[in-house]
Protein backbone atom coordinates (compact mmCIF):
# COMPACT_ATOMS: atom_id res chain seq x y z
CA UNK A 1 0.00 0.00 0.00
CA UNK A 2 2.64 2.61 0.80
CA UNK A 3 4.57 1.10 -2.14
CA UNK A 4 2.18 3.00 -4.52
CA UNK A 5 3.14 6.34 -4.18
CA UNK A 6 7.09 5.44 -4.42
CA UNK A 7 6.70 3.58 -7.65
CA UNK A 8 4.43 7.06 -9.17
CA UNK A 9 7.24 9.02 -8.61
CA UNK A 10 9.59 6.72 -9.66
CA UNK A 11 7.56 5.84 -12.90
CA UNK A 12 7.13 9.61 -13.35
CA UNK A 13 10.78 10.59 -12.78
CA UNK A 14 10.26 12.97 -10.15
CA UNK A 15 12.43 11.10 -8.03
CA UNK A 16 15.79 11.12 -9.42
CA UNK A 17 15.27 14.89 -9.40
CA UNK A 18 14.31 14.99 -6.18
CA UNK A 19 17.44 13.10 -5.15
CA UNK A 20 19.89 15.18 -7.00
CA UNK A 21 17.83 17.85 -5.55
CA UNK A 22 18.96 17.20 -2.16
CA UNK A 23 22.31 15.88 -2.63
CA UNK A 24 23.01 19.46 -4.03
CA UNK A 25 21.84 20.80 -1.09
CA UNK A 26 23.47 18.64 1.48
CA UNK A 27 26.46 19.33 -0.33
CA UNK A 28 26.03 23.37 -0.18
CA UNK A 29 25.09 23.65 3.22
CA UNK A 30 28.43 21.59 4.50
CA UNK A 31 26.51 18.93 5.19
CA UNK A 32 28.65 15.92 3.42
CA UNK A 33 32.17 17.68 4.84
CA UNK A 34 30.94 16.57 8.53
CA UNK A 35 29.87 13.42 7.28
CA UNK A 36 33.29 12.49 5.91
CA UNK A 37 34.89 13.75 8.96
CA UNK A 38 32.71 11.47 11.15
CA UNK A 39 34.08 8.73 8.89
CA UNK A 40 37.74 9.83 9.43
CA UNK A 41 37.12 9.52 13.04
CA UNK A 42 35.38 6.37 13.11
CA UNK A 43 38.17 4.99 10.54
CA UNK A 44 41.01 6.22 12.74
CA UNK A 45 39.01 4.21 16.16
CA UNK A 46 38.28 1.30 14.04
CA UNK A 47 41.53 1.12 11.47
CA UNK A 48 41.15 1.20 8.13
CA UNK A 49 39.95 -2.86 7.57
CA UNK A 50 36.53 -1.53 9.11
CA UNK A 51 33.47 -2.38 6.59
CA UNK A 52 31.56 -0.60 4.69
CA UNK A 53 28.33 -1.67 6.45
CA UNK A 54 29.46 -1.22 9.53
CA UNK A 55 30.88 2.38 8.96
CA UNK A 56 27.26 3.23 7.57
CA UNK A 57 25.11 1.94 10.98
CA UNK A 58 27.77 3.91 12.89
CA UNK A 59 27.66 7.23 10.26
CA UNK A 60 23.57 7.32 9.65
CA UNK A 61 22.25 8.11 13.08
CA UNK A 62 24.85 11.11 14.17
CA UNK A 63 23.68 12.02 9.99
CA UNK A 64 20.42 12.47 9.78
CA UNK A 65 20.35 14.60 12.96
CA UNK A 66 23.06 17.37 11.31
CA UNK A 67 20.48 17.55 8.67
CA UNK A 68 19.58 21.22 8.08
CA UNK A 69 16.01 22.05 9.18
CA UNK A 70 16.11 24.38 6.06
CA UNK A 71 16.82 21.57 3.83
CA UNK A 72 14.88 18.74 5.04
CA UNK A 73 11.92 21.58 5.15
CA UNK A 74 12.37 22.24 1.55
CA UNK A 75 12.65 18.60 0.79
CA UNK A 76 9.59 17.70 2.38
CA UNK A 77 7.60 20.14 0.89
CA UNK A 78 8.94 19.00 -2.51
CA UNK A 79 7.96 15.47 -1.86
CA UNK A 80 4.63 16.77 -1.01
CA UNK A 81 3.73 19.21 -4.35
CA UNK A 82 4.95 16.32 -6.01
CA UNK A 83 2.62 13.85 -5.04
CA UNK A 84 -0.02 16.10 -5.16
CA UNK A 85 0.97 17.33 -8.83
CA UNK A 86 0.56 13.37 -9.89
CA UNK A 87 -2.97 12.89 -8.01
CA UNK A 88 -3.79 16.23 -9.75
CA UNK A 89 -2.55 15.08 -13.17
CA UNK A 90 -4.27 11.86 -12.66
CA UNK A 91 -8.11 13.56 -11.43
CA UNK A 92 -8.20 15.73 -15.11
CA UNK B 1 1.61 -3.86 -24.00
CA UNK B 2 -1.67 -4.53 -22.84
CA UNK B 3 0.04 -5.91 -19.21
CA UNK B 4 1.93 -2.59 -18.77
CA UNK B 5 -0.43 -0.30 -19.25
CA UNK B 6 -3.36 -2.83 -16.88
CA UNK B 7 -0.54 -2.43 -14.29
CA UNK B 8 -0.38 1.28 -14.33
CA UNK B 9 -3.81 1.77 -14.34
CA UNK B 10 -3.55 -0.48 -11.58
CA UNK B 11 -1.05 1.97 -9.74
CA UNK B 12 -2.88 5.00 -10.86
CA UNK B 13 -5.80 3.61 -9.14
CA UNK B 14 -4.39 2.89 -5.86
CA UNK B 15 -2.03 6.18 -6.24
CA UNK B 16 -5.22 8.01 -5.69
CA UNK B 17 -6.74 5.79 -2.64
CA UNK B 18 -3.91 6.40 -1.15
CA UNK B 19 -3.83 10.31 -1.63
CA UNK B 20 -7.29 10.49 -0.59
CA UNK B 21 -6.51 10.92 3.03
CA UNK B 22 -3.78 14.15 4.00
CA UNK B 23 -2.24 11.81 6.87
CA UNK B 24 -0.83 9.11 4.51
CA UNK B 25 0.32 12.31 2.72
CA UNK B 26 2.29 13.18 5.06
CA UNK B 27 3.32 10.17 5.99
CA UNK B 28 4.43 8.97 2.29
CA UNK B 29 6.06 12.45 2.49
CA UNK B 30 8.25 11.84 5.18
CA UNK B 31 8.84 8.28 3.89
CA UNK B 32 10.37 9.59 0.90
CA UNK B 33 12.37 11.66 2.40
CA UNK B 34 13.85 9.66 4.62
CA UNK B 35 14.86 7.21 1.87
CA UNK B 36 16.62 10.12 -0.58
CA UNK B 37 18.08 11.04 2.74
CA UNK B 38 19.95 7.47 3.50
CA UNK B 39 20.28 7.46 -0.57
CA UNK B 40 22.79 10.61 -0.55
CA UNK B 41 24.00 9.24 2.92
CA UNK B 42 25.12 6.22 1.27
CA UNK B 43 26.79 7.87 -1.64
CA UNK B 44 28.81 9.89 0.75
CA UNK B 45 29.71 7.38 3.09
CA UNK B 46 30.90 5.13 -0.30
CA UNK B 47 32.72 7.60 -1.44
CA UNK B 48 34.50 8.61 1.93
CA UNK B 49 35.25 4.35 2.14
CA UNK B 50 36.53 3.95 -1.02
CA UNK B 51 38.91 6.42 -0.96
CA UNK B 52 40.37 5.33 2.03
CA UNK B 53 40.53 1.29 0.98
CA UNK B 54 42.50 2.87 -2.14
CA UNK B 55 44.67 5.02 -0.37
CA UNK B 56 43.51 7.99 -2.59
CA UNK B 57 42.53 9.83 0.38
CA UNK B 58 46.31 10.03 1.24
CA UNK B 59 46.72 12.05 -1.81
CA UNK B 60 43.82 14.37 -1.28
CA UNK B 61 45.51 14.99 2.45
CA UNK B 62 48.69 14.39 2.49
CA UNK B 63 50.48 11.74 4.79
CA UNK B 64 50.98 13.44 7.91
CA UNK B 65 54.91 14.23 8.66
CA UNK B 66 56.72 11.51 10.38
CA UNK B 67 58.30 13.23 13.74
CA UNK B 68 61.34 11.79 13.07
CA UNK B 69 62.49 13.54 10.15
CA UNK B 70 60.96 16.99 11.59
CA UNK B 71 64.18 19.56 12.02
CA UNK B 72 65.13 20.32 15.41
CA UNK B 73 65.21 23.83 15.94
CA UNK B 74 67.71 24.35 19.20
CA UNK B 75 70.05 25.78 20.05
CA UNK B 76 73.36 23.93 20.51
CA UNK B 77 72.35 21.28 18.08
CA UNK B 78 72.26 20.94 14.35
CA UNK B 79 69.23 19.88 12.41
CA UNK B 80 69.13 16.17 13.39
CA UNK B 81 69.09 17.14 16.74
CA UNK B 82 72.83 15.90 17.07
CA UNK B 83 75.47 17.81 19.05
CA UNK B 84 77.64 20.21 16.61
CA UNK B 85 80.35 19.50 18.08
CA UNK B 86 81.49 15.93 17.10
CA UNK B 87 84.63 13.60 17.71
CA UNK B 88 86.91 14.04 15.62
CA UNK B 89 88.45 10.88 14.27
CA UNK B 90 91.67 9.82 15.36
CA UNK B 91 94.11 8.15 12.86
CA UNK B 92 97.06 5.49 14.54
CA UNK B 93 100.08 6.24 13.30
CA UNK B 94 102.55 3.03 12.27
CA UNK B 95 105.27 4.71 12.80
CA UNK B 96 105.23 5.63 16.07
CA UNK B 97 101.80 4.03 17.17
CA UNK B 98 99.91 7.65 18.33
CA UNK B 99 97.01 8.68 17.90
CA UNK B 100 97.14 11.53 15.13
CA UNK B 101 93.78 13.28 14.80
CA UNK B 102 92.77 12.37 11.00
CA UNK B 103 92.99 16.41 9.78
CA UNK B 104 96.45 16.29 10.94
CA UNK B 105 97.48 12.64 9.66
CA UNK B 106 98.93 13.64 6.38
CA UNK B 107 101.63 16.06 7.57
CA UNK B 108 102.41 13.74 10.53
CA UNK B 109 103.17 11.28 8.22
CA UNK B 110 105.41 13.24 6.77
CA UNK B 111 107.29 13.95 9.25
CA UNK B 112 107.22 11.13 11.02
CA UNK B 113 107.85 8.38 8.28
CA UNK B 114 110.17 11.09 6.17
CA UNK B 115 107.65 10.97 3.32
CA UNK B 116 105.74 13.91 1.67
CA UNK B 117 106.47 16.43 -0.29
CA UNK B 118 109.16 18.44 1.51
CA UNK B 119 110.75 15.11 2.68
CA UNK B 120 111.59 14.07 -0.91
CA UNK B 121 112.68 17.30 -1.87
CA UNK B 122 115.30 17.12 0.73
CA UNK B 123 115.99 13.44 -0.20
CA UNK B 124 116.01 14.10 -3.49
CA UNK B 125 118.67 16.89 -3.16
CA UNK B 126 120.50 14.17 -0.51
CA UNK B 127 121.02 11.75 -3.28
CA UNK B 128 122.17 14.18 -5.65
CA UNK B 129 124.84 15.63 -3.54
CA UNK B 130 125.84 12.07 -2.71
CA UNK B 131 126.65 11.21 -6.26
CA UNK B 132 128.19 14.22 -6.62
CA UNK B 133 130.79 13.79 -4.26
CA UNK B 134 131.06 10.24 -5.19
CA UNK B 135 131.85 10.95 -8.63
CA UNK B 136 134.91 13.55 -7.06
CA UNK B 137 136.34 11.24 -4.86
CA UNK B 138 136.38 8.61 -7.95
CA UNK B 139 137.79 10.57 -10.60
CA UNK B 140 139.62 13.77 -8.29
CA UNK B 141 141.40 12.53 -5.15
CA UNK B 142 142.85 15.81 -4.94
CA UNK B 143 139.73 17.15 -2.79
CA UNK B 144 141.81 19.31 -0.62
CA UNK B 145 138.57 18.09 2.26
CA UNK B 146 139.30 14.45 1.28
CA UNK B 147 142.96 14.42 1.81
CA UNK B 148 143.16 16.34 4.86
CA UNK B 149 140.38 13.49 6.72
CA UNK B 150 142.00 10.82 4.94
CA UNK B 151 145.04 11.57 5.62
CA UNK B 152 146.43 9.29 8.28
CA UNK B 153 144.28 6.57 6.29
CA UNK B 154 146.43 6.77 3.18
CA UNK B 155 149.26 6.65 5.41
CA UNK B 156 147.99 3.55 7.10
CA UNK B 157 147.01 2.27 4.10
CA UNK B 158 151.19 2.71 3.18
CA UNK B 159 152.59 1.60 6.45
CA UNK B 160 150.34 -2.17 5.76
CA UNK B 161 152.02 -1.87 1.92
CA UNK B 162 149.56 -1.42 -0.01
CA UNK B 163 149.58 -1.28 -3.71
CA UNK B 164 152.72 0.90 -4.25
CA UNK B 165 151.77 2.39 -7.14
CA UNK B 166 148.75 3.93 -6.46
CA UNK B 167 149.88 5.29 -3.29
CA UNK B 168 152.70 7.44 -4.77
CA UNK B 169 150.29 8.65 -7.34
CA UNK B 170 148.32 9.65 -4.69
CA UNK B 171 150.64 11.24 -2.57
CA UNK B 172 152.54 13.03 -5.05
CA UNK B 173 149.25 14.84 -5.61
CA UNK B 174 148.15 15.16 -2.43
CA UNK B 175 151.77 16.71 -1.26
CA UNK B 176 151.27 19.02 -4.19
CA UNK B 177 148.43 20.52 -3.22
CA UNK B 178 147.94 19.54 0.59
CA UNK B 179 150.72 21.34 1.41
CA UNK B 180 149.95 24.65 -0.11
CA UNK B 181 146.71 25.00 1.78
CA UNK B 182 148.79 24.07 4.85
CA UNK B 183 151.44 26.18 4.66
CA UNK B 184 149.26 28.79 3.25
CA UNK B 185 146.90 29.16 6.34
CA UNK B 186 149.29 28.01 8.93
CA UNK B 187 151.18 31.15 8.64
CA UNK B 188 150.94 32.69 12.04
CA UNK B 189 149.02 30.31 13.34
CA UNK B 190 149.83 28.49 16.59
CA UNK B 191 150.26 25.15 14.35
CA UNK B 192 152.96 26.92 12.63
CA UNK B 193 155.11 26.71 16.27
CA UNK B 194 157.98 24.45 15.51
CA UNK B 195 158.87 27.54 12.52
CA UNK B 196 158.92 29.71 14.42
CA UNK B 197 161.57 31.41 15.78
CA UNK B 198 162.68 31.92 19.26
CA UNK B 199 161.36 35.02 19.99
CA UNK B 200 158.06 34.74 18.55
CA UNK B 201 157.71 31.16 20.54
CA UNK B 202 158.24 33.88 23.76
CA UNK B 203 155.48 36.71 22.49
CA UNK B 204 153.43 33.56 21.75
CA UNK B 205 153.44 32.04 25.38
CA UNK B 206 152.70 35.31 26.68
CA UNK B 207 149.32 35.45 24.95
CA UNK B 208 148.41 31.93 24.70
CA UNK B 209 148.60 28.59 27.27
CA UNK B 210 150.86 26.55 24.50
CA UNK B 211 150.48 23.27 26.85
CA UNK B 212 151.10 20.60 24.12
CA UNK B 213 147.79 18.27 24.38
CA UNK B 214 148.25 14.54 24.85
CA UNK B 215 145.60 13.75 22.43
CA UNK B 216 145.70 16.13 19.10
CA UNK B 217 149.30 17.19 19.79
CA UNK B 218 148.95 20.45 19.31
CA UNK B 219 149.17 23.77 21.01
CA UNK B 220 146.56 24.20 23.40
CA UNK B 221 145.15 28.12 22.04
CA UNK B 222 143.03 29.61 24.94
CA UNK B 223 144.37 32.15 27.20
CA UNK B 224 147.00 32.08 29.82
CA UNK B 225 144.26 30.82 32.65
CA UNK B 226 142.55 27.97 30.40
CA UNK B 227 141.43 25.82 32.99
CA UNK B 228 142.03 22.37 30.86
CA UNK B 229 145.91 22.65 31.53
CA UNK B 230 147.42 22.99 35.15
CA UNK B 231 149.87 26.11 35.34
CA UNK B 232 152.65 23.43 36.19
CA UNK B 233 152.10 22.32 32.76
CA UNK B 234 152.76 25.58 31.54
CA UNK B 235 155.44 26.32 33.51
CA UNK B 236 156.87 22.96 32.31
CA UNK B 237 156.35 23.97 28.89
CA UNK B 238 157.98 27.49 29.10
CA UNK B 239 160.77 25.77 31.66
CA UNK B 240 161.63 23.52 27.89
CA UNK B 241 161.46 26.45 25.87
CA UNK B 242 164.35 28.22 28.13
CA UNK B 243 166.46 25.09 28.60
CA UNK B 244 167.02 24.61 24.83
CA UNK B 245 166.58 22.55 22.22
CA UNK B 246 167.46 19.15 23.58
CA UNK B 247 164.20 18.44 24.74
CA UNK B 248 162.11 20.90 22.64
CA UNK B 249 162.98 18.54 19.20
CA UNK B 250 160.95 16.13 20.83
CA UNK B 251 158.05 17.94 21.40
CA UNK B 252 158.03 19.29 17.66
CA UNK B 253 158.59 15.80 16.94
CA UNK B 254 154.96 14.65 18.55
CA UNK B 255 153.62 17.89 16.02
CA UNK B 256 155.49 17.13 13.42
CA UNK B 257 154.05 13.29 13.14
CA UNK B 258 150.63 14.40 12.73
CA UNK B 259 152.29 17.40 10.29
CA UNK B 260 154.35 14.74 7.98
CA UNK B 261 151.33 12.89 7.46
CA UNK B 262 149.84 15.33 4.98
CA UNK B 263 152.87 16.08 3.47
CA UNK B 264 153.50 13.86 0.37
CA UNK B 265 156.37 12.06 -0.16
CA UNK B 266 157.83 14.66 -3.14
CA UNK B 267 158.18 17.30 -0.78
CA UNK B 268 159.76 15.06 1.76
CA UNK B 269 162.21 13.70 -0.63
CA UNK B 270 162.74 17.52 -2.20
CA UNK B 271 163.47 18.72 1.54
CA UNK B 272 165.83 15.75 2.60
CA UNK B 273 167.76 16.01 -0.53
CA UNK B 274 168.19 19.66 -0.04
CA UNK B 275 169.44 19.18 3.59
CA UNK B 276 171.58 16.51 1.80
CA UNK B 277 173.37 18.93 -0.33
CA UNK B 278 173.68 21.51 2.72
CA UNK B 279 174.97 18.58 4.79
CA UNK B 280 178.12 18.01 2.04
CA UNK B 281 179.45 21.53 2.56
CA UNK B 282 179.05 22.24 6.35
CA UNK B 283 178.80 20.34 9.67
CA UNK B 284 177.28 22.22 12.35
CA UNK B 285 176.89 20.52 15.44
CA UNK B 286 177.03 17.00 16.66
CA UNK B 287 173.48 16.58 17.11
CA UNK B 288 172.63 17.94 14.10
CA UNK B 289 174.84 15.80 11.82
CA UNK B 290 173.43 12.53 13.64
CA UNK B 291 170.22 13.47 12.37
CA UNK B 292 170.81 14.73 9.09
CA UNK B 293 172.73 12.03 8.83
CA UNK B 294 169.60 9.64 9.59
CA UNK B 295 167.94 11.76 7.05
CA UNK B 296 170.32 11.40 4.58
CA UNK B 297 170.55 7.71 5.02
CA UNK B 298 166.78 6.89 5.16
CA UNK B 299 166.59 9.30 1.69
CA UNK B 300 168.49 7.22 0.22
CA UNK B 301 166.85 4.18 1.51
CA UNK B 302 163.42 6.15 -0.06
CA UNK B 303 164.73 6.67 -3.19
CA UNK B 304 165.61 2.92 -3.59
CA UNK B 305 162.65 1.77 -1.65
CA UNK B 306 159.95 3.96 -0.39
CA UNK B 307 159.93 1.99 2.84
CA UNK B 308 160.16 2.72 6.42
CA UNK B 309 158.54 6.50 6.09
CA UNK B 310 157.06 7.61 8.75
CA UNK B 311 160.18 6.73 11.02
CA UNK B 312 162.49 8.46 8.49
CA UNK B 313 159.99 11.62 8.24
CA UNK B 314 159.86 12.36 11.71
CA UNK B 315 163.80 12.76 12.08
CA UNK B 316 163.58 14.45 8.85
CA UNK B 317 161.07 16.90 10.31
CA UNK B 318 163.23 17.46 13.27
CA UNK B 319 165.86 18.40 11.75
CA UNK B 320 165.91 21.94 10.38
CA UNK B 321 164.52 23.52 13.82
CA UNK B 322 167.84 21.97 15.28
CA UNK B 323 169.72 23.68 12.38
CA UNK B 324 167.98 26.79 12.47
CA UNK B 325 169.21 26.85 16.31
Amino acid sequence: MKTAPHQKLVMVGDRDGLKELLRRRLIECGWRDQVKLICKELIKEHGVDITYDKLLSMVTTKARTLVPDSVKKELLQKIKNQLIAQEEKLKI
Amino acid sequence: MSVTEEKIQELNRRFLEFMNKSENVEAATKEIYDDLLDEVLMGFVFDVHRTTKTGSSDVEEGIPDDESYAIVDSPGLDVFGHDAIKKFQDCNCPNCDRGVSAFRFATHLEKCMGMGRNSSRVASRRIANNSKDLGNFSDNDNDVDWSLNNGRRKRRKDRNGMKRTKQQKNNQRNGETVNEHIHSSNENSPSNYENMSLEDKRILLTQICGVISEHTKKLCTRSMRCPQHTEDQRKEMRANLESGNNIQPNQDNLHVDVDTYEEGDGQNLREALARWDREGSSHSSPADSKSTTSTSSISRKRETKSKGKGKGSKRDRGSPISQGD
